[in-house]
């Protein structure tokens, strides 16, 4: 009969983390913050407060330790709270208004580098980064778990907690979405 | 739905291997009628393709910085219900002070020890306050 720790890999990390052992504490961060670093990031941009939203998941997770249940792998679980923190944080600079990090610099960048020679410009992930950050955050999420986080739809699907009909859609949009902000800055 | 939504979805779950047998014998099918939908298709996924190695990294001294953090925010100083216990103290005790005050008829700090008409026939504090 299979044991908990047969069925769950990170059975013995999450028994640590439940014991309080700071090492455990820092093996999870070590292992996962560059991933939550990628969705918060992306979804963010490159901007002080993508750092403090960062650490925020990993908050939220380690106050929450004694109720995981490890039904959901830990990278789900944390891409989980990033995602929702880093929509949180849209809400409040929406409501607040504020000019998002690329300002007016990148969207020169935008504009200028986008019909040059697209591939093999360095600049060209950063340009398509902004341009990603333009997609409504619906679309966002899905884009930046597959490209970033190379999540399949299944996993996004999971992750996201909608249909995988729904994954497919927004993501088929969202790449189309994307091209029509990049054609209307190379212009 | 449009044929080329529903085959689009199929292709893309034929990327991550996850389409059935049948749909994607399908799926070859149109995509030989309709081989620039393959090309559209394409051309729209290498618009983030390589991102993955860009640089989405936190700071070199992050986890210090996490742990720093949760540490504070576990180890303050008081909880709620421990406020509770010391906000209630502290009015128990500006309300004590005012009633010394009032019935020594003195805003003295002797008066806030009861010890104002404290004189060598009577040395009691109990007398005082009471």
């Amino acid at each position: 009969m299979p044991t908990n720790q047969d069925q769950n890999p990170e059975f013995e990390l999450i028994t640590l983390l439940k014991d309080g052992k700071e090492r455990a504490y820092f093996k999870v961060l070590g292992l996962y913050k560059d991933q939550v670093a990628r969705t918060v990031k992306g979804m963010l941009g490159n901007v002080q407060e993508a750092e403090d939203v960062g650490q925020e998941v990993f908050i939220r997770f380690f106050n929450s330790i004694d109720n995981f249940k490890g039904d959901a792998k830990i990278s789900t679980y944390l891409t989980r709270i990033a995602m929702n923190l880093s929509l949180n944080e849209l809400e409040r600079r929406k409501r607040k208004r504020r000019i998002f990090y690329t300002g007016d610099k990148l969207e020169e960048k935008l504009i200028s580098d986008i019909g040059a020679n697209p591939i093999e410009n360095v600049e060209r992930k950063e340009i398509v980064r902004t341009a990603i950050i333009k997609l409504a955050p619906k679309y966002r999420k899905i884009v930046i778990l597959r490209a970033l986080q190379e999540y399949s739809f299944k996993e996004a699907a999971e992750v996201l907690q909608i249909p995988l009909g729904t994954v497919l859609s927004r993501y088929a949009r969202a790449l189309h979405k994307l091209r029509e902000i990049l054609k209307s800055h190379s212009k | 739905m449009k044929a080329e939504d529903k085959y689009q979805k199929d292709w893309l779950l034929k990327k991550d291997s996850t389409l059935s047998e049948e749909e994607s014998i399908s799926l070859d099918v149109f995509l030989k009628e309709h081989p620039q939908q393959l090309e559209e298709w394409e051309i729209l996924e290498a618009q983030i393709e390589g991102l993955n190695t860009a640089e989405f990294i936190f700071s070199d001294d992050f986890e210090f910085k996490v742990m720093d953090r949760w540490k504070r925010e576990k180890e303050q100083l008081f909880d709620q219900p421990s406020k509770v216990i010391l906000y209630s103290g502290i009015a128990a005790a500006v309300l004590l002070m005012i009633n010394l005050w009032v019935s020594q008829n003195s805003m003295s700090i002797d008066a806030l020890f009861g010890i104002v008409d404290m004189n060598a026939d009577n040395t009691s504090l109990l007398f005082y306050i009471d």
